[in-house]
């Protein structure tokens, strides 16, 4: 068989296949537009943005994603979901929105069922709709999809512990904890700590335990960078500093690490060193 | 004379052949993703590239016939690669400057981020769009010195040279030996294709030792830490092999749920987030770290049995193009060893193409050898394109046209 039949049938392909790459090159456009819009806060220009571009590519999970995430900008910063009722207090505004956001979550989640942040987010959304069952599912796939993300087992364990199950909160903090040590510099553990004081400090306790019996298995320096910061948090100073600086001699590329290290000189007087790191 | 054997030439070129029916094979395979695959909007673009691969390898296999035309391919291919390396080599020194103000000389550990290349320029993996078209780059020099214009080659050097410069700051070992694997293969080829005598291949061999080692001093005199970097002796490197291989173990986990067909194209990130492996610090992984395993991942062994065959059937047809010579309508091998010699030496031009098709070829192992621990070559449709055309290159027939 001759080579230039199959090249013509090939470009005629090509050439073919390019409206539908056009189509989903301006849907990336606008998808960029998008992103300016909500950056500079002109959301209906951002929702018009948002809207062309799932016209353009509707099998297109991200778009449905981003989409939702517009609606759910309309809600209050806030949970209004108290204790005594099961549903968030919400103004029919705000329940429309919400309902549209989880449309829409579901939508990308149809096309893409691995997108760990659209489950987080759609778990957020299932409890302020009072169907804390959905949440619960929601986040326990974002947590199983994802699970080196702390901010979902963090989610995760406020909302358990929302709901009562402190032991299976606890442990999805500790989780939490364990791979992002900054928490503890978090509003979130802030508010924890002067909540529940004594359990704070176990919790901690806890982790600084798990991860020292890690370090026994062999070294890793991103293992002294946490358990480095954690022990910086607990006032050991003297420790904080040995992992810190273990952890910045064999990966000095990671800027947080330097930074924890200047903190703990800081804290001991050593204004130069705190400085230099 | 001459110009039957060019048609006879062009008339082999026009039909296809394994290789071609093996790229085509592939195309439709990669058409099914389009509808099934677990997410087939990654799956359109990935196709979208494999058809504009298709259509390069096909355009250089119809039109790409005379050395002329090889040649002058491949000088826009190494202008741009050269613009690619000079623009990567002002960043890096802009970046190793503000390192060492800041007192970090140990720049293996900022390697990540020293030689980007202009992002919105070019649209590949930088040192795989580098490694692609180093042989590239070095086809015309190699093509010109076996045509006898020694002095023109020199010059015409002195574009790889420039480029390997850059990939030598990559501080990725993977690139180090894929540079090294490019020159060494480029001239076993060479040997093996009676391109060029023992003598003048140990004379290259060590020449490029040589010429690579210059580089890589002149380097180490500038930068600190050049040298060392390839020993692999940073605690981020060994993080980089543990973390590879922590990937590959999830990966290969992927391919055992999904055997046949895999994930599907541009799929593999989404599958392979993160591990709940309480020993693993490794964290998210976008890419499978191996262009194999990632083949597995997204393709399945269907696809990877459809790319192994591809390559099978290259490395065929680069052999039987290299191994028939049509001057007489004999083999090179079957004539005596005095005549071989006058053979070479009296039709420059055929042992000047095999010099470009020896750069072609090796370009392609170089390539595949880097990205066993890398997974960038499908990421692009730049990169996929050149790859597909560098292809299409080894595989051209040998004309007498010089």
């Amino acid at each position: 068989m001759k080579m230039k039949p199959i090249f013509i049938a090939v470009m005629s392909i090509a050439v073919l296949f390019q409206w539908p790459a056009w189509e989903h090159k301006r849907a990336d456009d606008e998808l960029g537009d998008f992103y300016s819009r909500m950056a500079s806060a002109d959301f209906v220009a951002a929702r018009e943005s948002i809207d062309d571009a799932i016209r353009l590519w509707p099998s297109n999970a991200r778009y449905h994603g981003w989409r939702a995430y517009w609606d759910s900008q309309q809600l209050p910063s806030r949970c209004s979901r108290t204790t005594q009722s099961k549903k968030a207090d919400l103004s029919s505004v705000d329940q429309q929105s919400t309902e549209e956001a989880t449309t829409e979550y579901r939508s990308a989640l149809a096309l893409n069922g691995h997108d760990a942040v659209a489950y987080q987010n759609l778990g957020w959304l299932d409890h302020l709709l009072g169907d804390d069952h959905q949440a619960a599912d929601a986040w326990e796939k974002s947590t199983e999809l994802d699970p080196d993300n702390a901010v979902f087992h963090l989610a995760y364990g406020m909302f358990l512990q929302e709901n009562g199950n402190v032991p299976l909160a606890e442990s999805q903090y500790e989780t939490a904890i364990e791979l992002a040590p900054s928490i503890l510099d978090s509003q979130f553990y802030v508010r924890y700590r002067n909540r529940f004081p004594d359990q704070a400090s176990v919790l901690l306790d806890r982790c600084v335990a798990k991860l020292e019996s890690r370090l026994q298995n062999g070294d890793d320096p991103i293992l002294d960078a946490r358990l480095g910061k954690m022990y910086f948090y607990q006032s050991n100073l003297a420790r904080a500093k040995s992992l810190l600086e273990a952890a910045v001699s064999q990966l000095p590329n990671l800027p947080l690490v330097w930074f924890n290290l200047g903190q703990v000189h800081e804290t001991q007087g050593e204004t130069a060193e705190a400085i230099n790191c | 004379m001459s110009e039957l054997l060019d048609a006879g030439a062009a008339m082999t070129e026009s039909r296809l052949r394994a290789v071609d029916w093996s790229v085509m094979v592939l195309l439709s395979f990669d058409l099914f993703f389009v509808l099934f695959s677990s997410y087939p909007a990654n799956s359109f673009r990935f196709f979208e590239g494999m058809l504009l691969a298709s259509v390069s390898y096909l355009l250089t296999r119809l039109s790409i016939h005379t050395p002329i035309r090889i040649n002058t391919l491949s000088g826009l291919l190494s202008a741009a690669g050269l613009y690619i390396t000079f623009s990567s080599l002002s960043r890096f020194g802009q970046s190793v400057q503000k390192l060492v103000e800041n007192g970090l000389t140990d720049l293996v550990d900022f390697r990540a981020q020293l030689l980007v290349p202009v992002r919105s320029w070019i649209p590949g993996e930088g040192f795989t769009a580098l490694l692609l078209l180093l042989p590239v780059a070095c086809a015309p020099a190699a093509y010109l010195w076996r045509s006898g214009r020694s002095a023109i080659a020199g010059i015409a050097f002195l574009s790889p040279v420039l480029i390997l410069a850059a990939l030598l700051l990559s501080f990725s070992r993977a690139v180090f030996g894929a540079s090294v694997i490019f020159l060494l293969s480029a001239i076993i080829l060479m040997l093996l294709y009676r391109v060029v005598t023992r003598k003048e291949g140990a004379i290259l061999i060590c020449g490029m030792m040589g010429c690579l080692l210059l580089v890589l001093l002149c380097e180490a005199a500038w930068y600190p830490n050049v040298l060392t970097a390839y020993l692999g002796h940073h605690a981020s490197q060994l993080r980089s092999t543990q973390g590879r291989f922590e990937i590959w173990h999830r990966s290969l986990a992927l391919v055992r749920e999904h055997p046949l067909t895999g994930v599907g194209p541009s799929n593999a990130g989404l599958f392979l987030l993160s591990s709940d492996s309480a020993d693993e610090t490794t964290g998210f992984a976008g890419r499978a770290f191996s262009l194999p395993i990632q083949v597995l991942v997204e393709q399945g062994v269907l696809g990877f049995a459809l790319y192994s065959f591809l390559l099978i059937v290259a490395a065929l047809e680069f052999h039987r193009t290299m191994r028939t010579w049509k001057a007489d309508g004999t083999h090179l091998e079957t004539h005596s060893k005095r005549k071989q010699k006058q053979v070479l030496h009296t039709n420059r031009g055929v042992a000047a193409q095999k010099a470009m098709k020896s750069c072609f070829a090796a370009g392609i192992l170089a390539v595949l050898l880097r990205e066993l621990t890398y997974s960038s070559l499908f990421e692009h449709t730049a990169t996929l394109a050149m790859m597909f055309a560098l292809i299409a290159l080894a595989c051209k027939e040998v004309s007498s046209a010089s």
